[in-house]
């Protein structure tokens, strides 16, 4: 029975891992008409109001119009995914630490560093947005200091690795650790919530107050960045998994 | 161009650079991060199949020398 499940969780790894090229291309296709609709479908949004009204298309416009917005669009995506990649990690800590099965570790770390990669995004895009329209590089805003956070504890994760030499210690720690990066998610995710800052919208809720042509570019970004995200999570996971191969086929040799 | 369309239309040029340099850095982070992966990959894969064909042939090798022994 054992044997079984294991072949069988073994096959469903081999599918995955054939599918993960096509589900990285679905990825890029969803990602890049997210991209194209959020500056065709998408209406810019209204800013500070202006001395007048003009009629721009069908309709008047009494408002700046925010270009800067459109920054938004794979922004938000893009941090979502990021938060799932550490959850990711964050389950497969807690399998390693019930299991102490080596599979479980290399999974976590994966998940992590496809996490980073997400985080460097977010940060990337929203020092843009930030920049220009809150005229600054950095500020102590809640989401902002509470991403920050998060940044410093996927960064501190691969330190924590290099920093121990011990294969089942490294392990251990490292499962721990993506455990406690996991506990500064829904912190980070709730705070607009819990202190208002003004300047961070809140985007889930009962009324997010996005219209279809907002949503659309938004829910097809984000669920390109889904499917990238498990594509390369896969291929990684397979260069991670073939790279002990060759280990152990090399100690064969030497022997 | 009238004073007010200049209002309305006031943030779109100079926004410009920084949108682009979102989406720019974005999706250089993206493309950097999955050719290395992608290049990782295939070499590993590449050493891989050198080593099972060094350790295919040790095999024969040592199965011939127990054939003869």
């Amino acid at each position: 029975m054992t044997q079984q499940m294991k072949r069988a969780r073994e096959s469903a790894g081999a599918r995955c891992d054939r599918y993960a090229p096509l589900i990285l291309g679905i990825g890029a296709i969803l990602s890049t008409l997210g991209f194209i609709l959020a500056f065709t479908l998408a209406a810019p949004v209204n800013g500070a109001a202006v001395d007048g009204t003009e009629l721009i298309g069908d309709q008047m416009v009494s408002n700046q119009l925010l270009f800067s917005q459109k920054i938004f669009y794979f922004h938000m995506p893009v941090a979502i995914t990021s938060f799932v990649a550490i959850g990711v990690a964050a389950f497969y800590g807690i399998r390693f630490l019930m299991t102490h099965r080596a599979c479980y570790d290399m999974r976590g770390r994966v998940a992590s560093e496809i996490a980073l990669v997400f985080v460097i995004m977010v940060m990337c895009s929203g020092e843009m947005w930030e920049r220009f329209e809150w005229g600054v590089w950095w500020t102590w805003e809640p989401r902002l200091t509470t991403y920050f956070i998060l940044m410093l504890l996927v960064f501190g994760y691969f330190i924590l690795r290099a920093a121990v030499d011990d294969p089942e210690r490294r392990a251990t720690y490292a499962s721990v650790f993506s455990i406690v990066t996991f506990v500064d998610v829904p912190i980070c995710f709730m705070i607009t919530r819990l202190v208002p800052s003004g300047v961070h919208p809140t985007i889930f809720r009962s009324d997010s107050g996005l219209s279809p042509d907002m949503l659309i570019p938004l829910l097809l970004a984000m669920f390109g960045m889904f499917c990238i995200a498990f594509g390369v999570y896969r291929l990684r996971l397979r260069c991670a998994q073939l790279d002990v191969r060759l280990e152990a086929l090399k100690e064969r040799l030497d022997d | 161009m009238n004073t007010v369309l200049e209002q309305i239309y006031a943030t779109i040029l100079p926004s410009a650079p920084f949108v682009i340099a979102a989406y720019a850095l974005m999706w250089c982070a993206l493309v950097v991060y999955v050719i290395y992966m992608t290049v990782k990959l295939k070499r590993t894969e590449a050493q891989m199949a050198v080593m099972e064909e060094s350790l295919k042939k040790i095999d024969a090798e040592k199965n011939n020398a127990s054939d003869r022994a």
